[in-house]
């Protein structure tokens, strides 16, 4: 079973469509604003206020289209344009949000968190706001993705809804298309400036009234990334592969993650186990384990912003240069990120990790990747014995117990009995239950494919992560369907 | 910012809309962080916006703006729904509603926008400070965050509703570490703390300060203490763990948006079907479960919905039988049932979602010193730590910071790590002790996620203690 397809470059060709009823589609603006416009507006507003401050621009320009039972229900366009100001007043520090460009507004929010700043007790550790920086390269925003149209997405759906029907199936989902504005001005001189696109597409196929399900789902820089056509048949063919399963005892056994499982983990273990915070507080399981072999050789996983597999970031929300950083290197704990607070903390550097401004002082991992492979997906089938195939996870939770990474969960969308090499069938879904710095030193196998997938709970982050063979998973229980 | 939405309205009214509806929203928000005595979180924002969603021929569109003079919003939302009108899922009939003519606002003491930062930054830090004075505690927090949301809602069908609502609440963690392990407590809840719609009142009420000592000798006692042996015991839960319990496992599958599909590609489904409701036992004859926005003081208190629908009260399991849904106008009436005021949007520039205000397990008759001398040998549970639940909310495993084995009517041995699990008719089926109305309390659950792009709603759950048998238990080690 084909279950994972290196989709990218090939272009989604959605035709300019017309709207019911015969007439032109309407197009649907985008209220964007200019880089020089947010640049000028954030550096009138720090000569005007004076002080140390910094101001944080934000523009998101999001279109949804979500689906279910293989029709649209949900269509949305969303602008939305924010100024952050953050005021250090000493080594005190003050921050004050408000969604507006205008001078009056920037003026306001300088004025609110510098009196904010006021009553707070002084962050030894904070030496004050960035210093100019020096960027690497980012890619240019995907044309596409900024001139977004609800009637191009409807029309890249409507034959997908009718390949899920040949197989008796429905499709449930999204499209979303986000294009993000970022500027960073500071009264220390230092201007950052970052437009990203992201086109995320999503695919649940499921039988009408329950039954089997399947799940395909991949995103990139446009549509040009993605081939959706072949993501829909994904979803639909493990779909029908997941009908009629059956019981399988809970139990210790091999285990075949797909892109789509990995990220659910590893959109975890940047808060649990990769912040400055995390090693501090005790909570990671890196802790006291740098330079030591924590998982097997294939295993190497780090944060590049620059990377542009991923969903690129060039500076963090202080406008600091992002320094790749290896978590773990060849199976060897190497270091985690820190914002200028964690890092005086840990005794180290600012990576340009920096959380969003009002954050507690960090390090946010957000451009995340594990190093590919040699192996297919298929060869992973080949070489397990006895095992499961998971697609993905359900409402994972790592928060069990922290210093071992102790995580549990439910398969979803797709789970199979894998047998002398082959995949004999479907399996009703299963809870686990895993140490998950115990489990990289169960992988066997990395996969040589990688999917990209986007944080769900904010416009930015993302995981870029191959399929993972561990030789022990523990499954805790089994569902009813 | 009336006129303006109802200029919004007009104008999609003489281009034919089947229906239109229009938010404005001004959201402040205020949160405070505070560790080991220092203010590390410090940070206001208010954010203003305009939300229009259209129906055209069957098919919604969305569009929001933060420029509130962009009144083209409205003919951007109406260009959505047109766009991807030959692809949709028609809409059949919205259920009919009186167009109310309203205002409503939370009742508040203390206006926590009001107050003092001073004031508010010297408890944090001082209760942040006491908590990091305790023996093996490796850091001391303490938070308080505030909401104040104005909103004015106007339809086509004529409602016009202003209401503002403010949100309040905080709380303290103490986390330790040594003996190889970390562990923390948190009072009154984990996760941010407990949260109601009130003023400032709420923070002061519960006297963060009071509960220091305690806070942080169990901290550091769950270091030492074993972890709770594998194994089938009597469960009492109380506390926000009960809340979250009913949250995940009631509160979710009766959204009918879930449980039609259309909710299926991030949260998932629901085992509630409609050809269950009304007959099918969800819990033993002592569960009798409520949704009500009218509590006062409830985090999910409110006075409509954002689709113009005033919320209510109603019973969705009566005696242990699963007898209704959480609705929006269009699910209501496509399934025939009663409307209850639970769509709600995070933000202006969110399209409203089916979602929770207060889910209640309604008290029973037991006293809780009568319960707990019913119950040698039991595990006693309160604070959260983790949760998960399957995608048709059956399969669930919750983690908790502490639990206690009751010998002779009192919290006895004290167990660390410990987690429960269990399929959620069968759980319920198995409570047989609910305590009595001085005992319940609405407690509020400040972040719940659902929704592409993702959406945070603010909820409550009524409660007190309850007894459920023979449920597997050990610890996440």
């Amino acid at each position: 079973m084909s279950v994972i397809r290196k989709v990218k470059k090939k272009a989604a060709k959605v035709p300019a469509k017309k709207a019911a009823g015969g007439a032109k589609a309407p197009a649907v603006a985008v209220n964007g604003v200019s880089r020089d416009a947010v640049l000028s507006a954030l550096r009138a507003g720090i000569r005007a206020a004076g002080g140390d401050v910094e101001l944080l621009f934000i523009g998101l320009h999001t279109g949804t289209t979500r689906f279910a039972a293989s029709g649209i229900h949900q269509n949305m366009m969303e602008t939305d344009l924010t100024v952050t100001a953050r005021v250090a007043v000493g080594r005190k520090l003050g921050v004050a949000t408000l969604n507006s460009l205008s001078r009056g507004d920037i003026l306001s929010a300088i004025r609110q968190a510098r009196e904010s700043a006021k009553c707070a007790q002084p962050l030894r550790e904070f030496e004050g706001f960035a210093g100019r920086q020096t960027y690497g390269p980012a890619p240019l925003p995907d044309p596409g993705i900024v001139r977004q149209d609800p009637a191009d997405r409807a029309a890249a759906l409507v034959p997908l809804f009718a390949t899920a029907g040949r197989s008796k199936t429905e499709l449930h989902g999204a499209l979303l298309a986000r294009w993000t504005q970022m500027g960073v001005v500071n009264s220390n001189g230092l201007e950052a400036w970052h437009e990203g696109t992201m086109a995320d597409a999503q695919f649940i196929a499921m039988d009408p009234g329950g039954g089997g399900s399947g799940y395909a789902a991949d995103a990139g820089r446009g549509w040009g990334a993605l081939d959706l056509p072949t993501l829909a048949e994904t979803a639909v063919k493990k779909c029908v592969l997941s009908r009629h399963p059956r019981d399988l005892d809970p139990g210790v056994y091999e285990v075949i993650l797909e892109p789509a499982a990995v990220a659910e983990i590893f959109a975890w273990l940047p808060w649990i186990a990769f912040s400055g915070r995390s090693v501090e507080d005790g909570a990671s399981f890196l802790k006291d384990k740098f330079g030591t072999q924590i998982a097997t050789d294939p295993v190497t996983i780090y944060d590049d912003g620059l990377d542009a597999e991923g969903l690129p970031l060039p500076f963090d929300f202080e406008g600091r240069a992002k320094k790749a950083v290896y978590f773990v290197d060849k199976g060897v704990a190497r270091e985690v990120v820190h914002d200028v607070v964690s890092a005086a903390r840990a005794k180290s550097r600012p990576t340009g990790h920096a959380p969003f401004p009002g954050m507690a002082p960090a390090g946010a991992a957000m451009n995340l990747f594990v190093a590919s492979g040699m192996s297919s997906v298929e060869e992973m089938i080949a070489q397990t014995r006895r095992g499961v195939l998971v697609t993905r996870f359900h409402y994972l939770n790592g928060l069990l117990n922290p210093p071992v990474a102790m995580f549990t969960g439910m398969t979803r969308d797709g789970a199979y009995w894998v047998e002398d090499g082959k995949v004999r069938h479907p399996i009703r879904n299963m809870r686990w239950t895993n140490s998950i710095a115990r489990a990289l030193q169960c992988v066997e196998l990395v996969g040589r494919d990688r999917v990209v997938t986007p944080n769900s709970w904010s416009p930015f982050g993302s995981a870029t992560v191959p399929a993972l063979k561990l030789r022990e998973w523990q499954f805790d229980s089994k569902t009813e369907f | 910012m009336k006129p303006a939405l109802q200029e919004i309205l007009s104008s999609l009214k003489r281009k034919k809309v089947d229906y239109a509806d229009a938010r404005y929203v001004d959201a402040m928000d205020e949160t405070l962080g505070a560790r080991d005595g220092v203010l590390e979180v410090n940070t206001r924002g208010r954010s203003r916006g305009i939300g229009v969603r259209v129906l055209w021929k069957g098919s919604w569109g969305f569009a929001s703006t933060g420029d509130l003079t962009d009144l083209a919003v409205g003919d951007r939302a109406l260009a959505v729904a047109q766009a991807t009108a030959h692809a949709s899922a028609p809409v059949a009939r919205l259920a009919e509603v009186e167009p109310a003519q309203a205002t409503w606002r939370t009742p508040v003491g203390k206006d926590p926008f009001a107050v003092p930062l001073e004031k508010k930054v010297a408890l944090l830090a001082s209760v942040s400070a006491a908590l990091k004075k305790g023996k093996r505690i490796q850091a001391g927090d303490a938070s308080y965050s505030a909401y104040k949301t104005r909103k004015i809602f106007a339809s086509t069908e004529g409602a016009l509703i202003e209401q503002e609502i403010t949100e309040c609440g905080g709380g303290m963690t103490a986390t330790a570490a040594g003996n190889g392990t970390m562990q923390a407590r948190s009072y009154p809840s984990s996760h941010r703390g407990d949260f109601v719609t009130g003023g400032w009142e709420h923070v002061e009420s519960m006297k963060l300060a009071d509960s220091v000592e305690r806070v942080r000798d169990e901290a550091a006692q769950l270091l030492d203490a074993p972890d709770l042996p594998e194994g089938t015991y009597d469960l009492i839960l109380r506390g926000p763990q009960l809340a979250l319990q009913i949250h995940e496992s009631c509160g979710h599958p009766i959204e009918l948006d879930r449980v039609l599909g259309t909710e299926q590609s991030l949260a998932g489904g629901s085992f509630l079907q409609p050809d269950k409701l009304g007959r099918f036992r969800y819990g033993s004859g002592y569960v009798t479960i409520t949704l009500d926005g009218t509590i006062q003081g409830g985090l999910g208190s409110y006075g409509y919905d954002d689709e113009g629908v005033p919320t209510s009260r109603q019973t969705v399991i009566d005696g242990g039988v699963f007898t209704g849904y959480l609705t929006s106008r269009e699910t209501a009436a496509k399934m025939k049932l009663k409307l209850n005021g639970a769509m709600r949007a995070d933000s202006w520039s969110r399209i409203p979602l089916i979602r929770m205000m207060n889910i209640s397990l309604e008290p029973g008759t037991w006293e809780e010193d009568e319960l707990l001398a019913d119950s040698e040998g039991a595990i006693l549970m309160d604070v959260n730590k983790s949760w998960s639940i399957d995608d048709r909310r059956l399969n669930f495993q919750f983690g908790c910071e502490a639990a206690w084995q009751i010998r002779r009517g009192k919290r006895a041995k004290l167990f660390r790590n410990p987690m429960y699990s269990g399929m959620t008719p069968q759980f319920w089926g198995s409570c047989d002790a609910v305590c009595s109305r001085p005992h319940w309390r609405v407690w509020g659950v400040p972040n719940c996620g659902k929704g592409i792009p993702g959406q945070t709603a603010r909820v409550g759950h009524g409660g007190a203690p309850a007894r459920f048998r023979k449920v597997k238990m050990g610890a996440s080690r």
